[in-house]
């Protein structure tokens, strides 16, 4: 895994950059995209966790942790 | 008003003495509900948005079809450009600009741009001037104004910051900052693999080539995966952090350091600055110039005697970084800009009128060009009289300093090449001088026999 990132990370280094002009902000979303979809991740493993530990601990939290990050509406 | 077309939701323009804006029906609630907000009052107070008010007068007295909301807004004492900003500057602008950012979306705001233009300065002090950009904040929204942060603001901090390059040239060229895609390639390995350098600027230029070339597509707005508001604070205020910690690459960043290592002919500035503040004194002006203002000494004089504020004009983009940390650190209403003399900001962008020119803009009431004109006239081949003609020409009264041919700066200019000065005279200077300007006095003031001339053109 760690292998398959530093390939990952040695490729979009080395490669050679475009300057021919796409979309001004197609690299921006892109990136942002994929900062959405780490934190979507996070919030899962975080559900993961809390719920593990109501396990062990044998007693359950009123608020839902997944509800922690939502904007107010 | 110039630049202002890019955004149609609405526009500025000038109305005699008074700065005005015309919003659009689409963008008027918004700009109602911000007004009303207590960020609002609260940004407008620590000097961080321009003063904006609800114009009284009748949109259609003043011709204008189509505003829904016509708004005013306070001046700024001088328009100056991101490529004129010296390092100090441009830093405290990008942070001002993040600041704004996160301050609005606790109150449920956002920013929809994140231009460099949007900004100027009071003396050292940023004040974001475009109400018409902040918008609401719609829960899972991207950053649409991170490229263009990253263009304007990250990447030339990064050119210098990074390369020691100064950004100023690169920047007054391409107008809209510096391209990631351009600056990467430029970035050593260690600098790439920085997390925030990588995440802002390599990724984002590596997933760009890749979109060029089919292999990923950004989706539209509608169809992405919300970005949940923490994850956008986290992102603004890692490169706050970041930002705040950027330096130029040099030795000296701080002015005090530069300033106790220059303390000879301590009697000779002691001269000057009487000469200067006498004439300030005299002359109360409002805007002062100070043409090759080195690290601002006669600015903080000219400040000390009343004038109103005092715009610094450096060929020497450190240099202009120590004034500008000096003016921030000292509170002067200072502002010293990257500005060469021989080659002064043109007017450019859209038909040559986007930006003004330095010469469109410079509206000063009183002159400081001290050990500036020896540069010009002997080190740019700049002919005498053309450069005194120029130099008059900025503000109807001011104090112009001669340097001899035979003091030591311009036999060290001279050591290596041909002297093909010979009307490079104290005499010719005078005349030339008086025949633009009445000479109200002249004094030497150096051992090597400076001479300061105090002159003033009015009728």
């Amino acid at each position: 895994m760690s292998r398959l990132i530093a390939v990952t990370l040695l490729a979009l280094l080395l490669s050679s950059p475009a300057y021919a002009y796409l979309d001004p902000g197609t690299g921006s979303m892109l990136v942002q995209g994929l900062l959405a979809a780490l934190a979507v991740a996070s919030a899962a493993v975080a559900a993961f966790w809390t719920r593990i530990r109501q396990l062990f601990s044998g007693r359950r939290k009123p608020a839902d942790p997944e509800n922690r990050d939502a904007p107010p509406s | 008003m110039a630049g202002s077309y890019r955004d149609r939701r609405g526009y500025v323009f000038a109305a005699g003495d008074r700065i005005l804006r015309a919003v659009s029906p689409a963008a008027a609630g918004v700009q109602r509900e911000l007004l009303a907000s207590p960020v609002f009052a609260r940004l407008v107070s620590s000097g961080q948005l321009i003063g904006t008010w609800v114009a009284p007068d009748e949109a259609s007295a003043l011709g204008i079809e189509g505003a829904a909301l016509l708004l005013e807004h306070e001046r700024v004492p001088f328009v100056s450009y991101p490529y004129e900003w010296p390092f100090a500057a441009l830093r405290a602008a990008a942070l001002l600009q993040l600041d704004l950012h996160l301050a609005l979306l606790e109150h449920g705001f956002s920013l929809a741009d994140a231009s460099a233009y949007n900004i100027q300065f009071r003396g050292p002090e940023p004040v974001f001037i475009d109400v018409l950009s902040v918008e609401r904040y719609v829960p899972g929204a991207y950053w649409n104004g991170h490229r263009q942060f990253c263009d304007q603001f990250l990447s030339p901090l990064l050119l210098t910051a990074r390369l020691g390059v100064p950004y100023n040239a690169a920047y007054r060229g391409r107008i809209e900052g510096i391209s990631s895609t351009e600056l990467v390639p430029l970035l050593r390995l260690r600098d790439k693999i920085r997390p925030q350098t990588f995440l802002h600027l390599v990724l984002p230029a590596r997933l760009e080539a890749a979109a060029r070339r089919g292999r990923v597509d950004a989706r539209p707005p509608a169809a992405r995966r919300p970005l949940p508001k923490p994850a956008l604070v986290r992102l603004l205020a890692g490169l706050r952090r970041w930002i705040e910690r950027l330096h130029p690459p040099s030795r000296q960043t701080d002015w005090t350091a530069y300033a106790r290592d220059n303390t000879y002919q301590e009697a000779e500035r002691s001269a000057k600055r009487e000469l200067v503040a006498r004439a300030v004194r005299a002359a109360a002006p409002r805007a002062v110039l100070d043409l090759g203002c080195n690290t601002g000494d006669y600015a903080a004089v000219a400040l000390e005697a009343g004038a109103g504020h005092v715009v610094g004009a450096e060929a020497d983009p450190e240099t202009a970084h120590l004034a500008f940390v000096r003016a921030q650190q000292e509170k002067l209403r200072f502002l010293p800009t990257v500005q060469d003399a021989a080659n002064p900001s043109p007017s450019q962008g859209w038909r040559d009128a986007e930006r003004a020119s330095f010469a469109e803009r410079a509206r000063f009431d009183f002159l400081v060009a001290l050990a500036v004109e020896h540069h010009l006239a002997i080190g740019r081949n700049i002919p005498l009289d053309e450069l005194v003609r120029w130099m008059v020409g900025l503000a109807p009264q001011g104090v112009v300093e001669f340097v001899q041919k035979t003091d030591s700066t311009v036999r060290r200019m001279l050591a290596l090449r041909e002297d093909i000065f010979a009307d490079y005279t104290e005499e010719n200077f005078r005349q030339l001088l008086a025949a633009n300007a009445r000479i109200v006095e002249s004094r030497v003031v150096s051992g090597e026999g400076r001479v300061i001339f105090l002159y003033d053109r009015r009728p």
